[in-house]
């Protein structure tokens, strides 16, 4: 599936993150930029944890960025799904 | 994902809304919340934490002068626990600088990393001193290396947040109650002299029988003792040794130095040292026993005899120094029982003060969320007439003997059988006339008066 929409979840609250998606086209492929507060060391791992929500919900063109102020693993996963969801249509929220 | 988390996440979201319904309006905005791992994120004791936490914030906020939108503040407890959040109105320093003085208030609470305030700008961003706080655990990595690395069990993490929210809601009330000791022993101090007339003693518009001393002497008097209250009520509070002997030796230290001050402030008179005395043991074993959350008027009796022992034969049986014997002494050797004095009605658990006295002082005030000087008056002229009815004041007896104290306490008797009926007036200024002619003072009653008006208030206010 490919994202239709620009959408977002997530907080700049401490101990969450921000989660933006926007929409690219077919075959563009993957591109995941993060910022985070946590110290570049935890990079790899919030990479990490993204793309295995992209591959779980078989998302494989898209851009994300995220902004990280201390998440822990499973608030990662539950913001980027939100995310996804909402960029597919599939889920209410706000932009 | 976990039901749990969601609830949380979903709170966090209605944070930001709310952050970003205040940027929206232009105003910057400062928030609190306490960063609780795990669930749940606030309980009973948590929250009263965080509103002792608020209350110093905002003190600390208005006496750096940054000012709170306070009509428009935001307090609520949810899922991700204890939050307040206040617009800020403009003011002369930059947000950098707001952001400064709530860090400095974080950094030198003794709570430290367990609070957070955020500072939000006016476009809605984050205010960042971009300071890798330390981790409120270990104190030795960045917190937020901690928190990913999970490098301290939750159990751990929380185990040390309720020893040090413990720690911190202790010495609040700590504070809490000695303060309130401390002021209402000087109250009761103030009330006793203030009332007027009074039978032979010193009162607003007479000297009684004293011609050394008058309204002013006391007020001196009071007010240079009421500054070791607030010491002798924390020594009680923090006491810990199940010895309350061993606490003997520094309340006298305290109480000589008020004795010594008191002279001082005197001129050599002696207007307090009976009350030193009982305030002192008193203001001890109240705050002792608040402490252990254990006050009531029995435990506060059994303390006191216990405290005490055998007092009378201990301090009247044998002589403290070789100089002149005093007057409590002297009376002792004469008149042996009744001779007692202020040593004996302690060590008999201050009857005067529970079976006489407080019985009276409840009758008139217990009800009353407020007294007046109207209600004062007349409940501690009653109750005065009751501990000068009953109590054998060594100080009559050295002064005058045994006959003229039994003609007080019958007199003052009369006067308190009588307190609410026509005759009073007569019989109370019959009292007066009585102290006057021979030249007495109940000062020891007067004594008893003032305690008995601490332990009363304490009670209502502690038990």
């Amino acid at each position: 599936m490919t994202p239709k929409f620009k959408a977002q979840a997530g907080t700049f609250e401490s101990s969450d993150i921000m989660v933006l998606i926007e929409p690219v086209s077919e075959e563009a492929g993957r591109q995941i930029d993060i910022s985070s507060t946590v110290m570049l060391q935890f990079e790899d791992d919030i990479k990490n944890t993204i793309n295995q929500v992209l591959d779980d919900l078989d998302i494989q063109n898209v851009h994300l960025i995220a902004k990280d102020k201390g998440a822990l693993t499973p608030t990662i996963k539950a913001r980027v799904e939100a995310a996804v969801k909402r960029s597919l249509g599939i889920q209410e929220g706000t932009m | 994902m976990s039901d749990v988390l969601g609830k949380i996440l979903k709170a966090r979201d209605l944070r930001s809304v709310l952050r970003k319904g205040v940027s929206e309006s232009g105003q910057a905005s400062l928030s609190l919340n306490l960063n609780i791992p795990g669930f749940p994120k606030s309980d009973d004791r948590i929250h009263s934490c965080f509103k002792q936490v608020l209350a110093e914030l905002k003190r600390h906020l208005l006496s750096h002068r940054v000012l709170i939108d306070s009509k428009q503040e935001y307090c609520a407890v949810d899922a991700a626990g204890d939050f307040y959040l206040v617009p800020l109105f403009e003011s002369t320093y930059s947000i950098n600088e707001i952001k400064e003085i709530s860090e400095k208030f974080e950094e030198t609470h003794s709570l430290g990393r367990l609070l957070d305030v955020d500072i939000t700008n006016s476009k809605g961003g984050p205010v960042s001193s971009g300071k890798a706080k330390l981790c409120y655990f270990c104190n030795e990595k960045p917190a937020l290396v901690c928190m990913r690395e999970q490098n301290h069990s939750y159990a751990d993490i929380r185990q040390k947040i309720d020893k040090d929210i413990d720690r911190y809601l202790s010495e609040i009330r700590k504070a809490e109650v000695c303060k309130s000791l401390a002021s209402s022993a000087l109250k009761s101090l103030l009330h006793e002299v203030a009332l007027s007339p009074k039978p032979g003693l010193v009162d607003r518009n007479s000297n009684g029988s004293h011609d050394d001393m008058d309204f002013s002497t006391f007020i001196d008097s009071a007010s240079v003792l009421s500054v070791y209250f607030k010491e002798i009520a924390e020594y009680g509070f923090s006491y810990t040794n199940d010895d309350l002997k061993k606490a003997l030796p520094e309340l006298r230290r305290i109480g000589l130095l008020m004795e010594e001050d008191m002279f001082h402030e005197t001129n050599g008179i002696n207007t307090h040292k009976g009350a030193i005395f009982l305030l002192g043991f008193s203001l001890f074993v109240s705050a002792y026993l608040i402490a252990k959350r254990s006050f009531s008027y029995q435990t506060f009796v059994d303390l006191i005899k216990d405290l005490n022992g055998n007092l009378v034969e201990r301090e009247l049986g044998r002589k403290l120094y070789n100089e002149s014997l005093t007057h409590g002494e002297v009376c002792f050797e004469k008149y042996g029982t009744k001779g007692q004095g202020i040593r004996g009605e302690i060590q008999a658990g201050l009857p005067s003060v529970f079976q006489h006295a407080i019985p009276v002082l409840e009758s008139h005030l217990q009800n009353k969320q407020r007294t007046d000087d109207k209600i004062l008056h007349k409940s501690l002229t009653h109750a005065l007439l009751a501990l000068i009815a009953n109590n054998d004041d060594s100080n009559i007896l050295y002064r005058k003997g045994v006959e003229v104290l039994d003609g007080l306490k019958q007199k003052a008797n009369e006067a308190f059988l009588n307190f609410e009926n026509e005759k009073f007036e007569i019989l109370y200024k019959d009292l007066i006339h009585y102290c006057e002619k021979n030249h007495i003072s109940p000062g020891g009653s007067a004594d008893l008066l003032a305690v008995s008006y601490f332990i009363f208030t304490a009670n209502k206010q502690h038990a």
